[in-house]
């Protein structure tokens, strides 16, 4: 074994006798070409809702209770799937909610969330795990569609653009803060500390 | 060391093989995830 890791070792520390260079370049450049194609082909996968639903525990519960808000059925037909609001779009942030996300795929072999009792067990530190996530990158996915600078305050409730013109508008709150549960139904809240 | 030309042509093939299907790959997924995981303890410690 010893013998055969070193003599694998001279090979691959020496100049080759029967590849060349150019050979050499060329394959490996390729082959990182069709690695970088199917690594981000691969990160596309685990963005789709398909993939999300693949399981029930996002299936019975997140997934069924979405549909009728207006991020799923409205008159326009634009509507988000569970990666526009979950997973940040730039790639460093996107990369580091991934291996978050190794978390839940954790969860998912353990079946933490398996039933229903135990999703509403859980639901409270699941939540609050995604608002203190939101509060803290200051909304960033809902901004990927909802724009600050374009909101026409003529064109909102009266008492939405009180809020977007002052709290909103100076940086003291963000999204999260006053839009939790638009697009799931909230926790038990009176069991939040 | 004896050399074959016939075995160092195989070995060349093999280590080639082995560089750009099996190390490279796992490699940049290896530095990519560890980098995520430097990212994500880095935010866990600005929310506490």
């Amino acid at each position: 074994m010893r013998d055969l890791l070193r003599r694998y070792w001279r090979t691959v520390t020496r100049p080759s006798a029967f590849y060349s260079l150019g050979f050499l370049v060329v394959s490996g450049f390729v082959a990182g070409i069709i690695f970088w194609g199917g690594f981000n082909t691969a990160m596309e996968f685990t963005n789709t809702e398909g993939f999300c639903i693949g399981c029930h525990e996002m299936r019975d519960n997140v997934y069924q209770e979405i549909q009728p808000t207006i991020h799923f059925t409205n008159r326009s037909g634009v509507r988000a799937k569970c990666s526009d609001c979950h997973v940040p779009r730039d790639w460093t942030h996107k990369m580091a909610r991934k291996m978050q996300a190794s978390k839940e795929v954790w969860g998912w072999i353990f079946g933490t969330i398996n039933t229903r009792e135990k999703f509403l067990e859980k639901r409270l530190v699941l939540a609050q795990r995604e608002w203190d996530r939101m509060k803290a990158n200051d909304s960033l996915e809902c901004r990927n569609c909802h724009e600050f600078q374009y909101m026409d305050f003529t064109r909102q409730s009266k008492r939405a653009a009180q809020a977007h013109s002052t709290s909103l508008a100076s940086g003291e709150r963000t999204c999260i803060d006053c839009h939790k549960g638009i697009a799931h139904r909230l926790p038990d809240m009176a069991r939040q500390q | 060391m004896s050399e074959d030309p016939k075995q160092r042509r195989r070995e060349e093939f093999r280590s080639w093989l082995f560089l750009t299907v099996i190390m490279a790959p796992v490699l940049a997924v290896l530095i990519v995830s560890g980098y995520g995981f430097v990212v994500w303890m880095l935010q866990a410690t600005q929310f506490l």
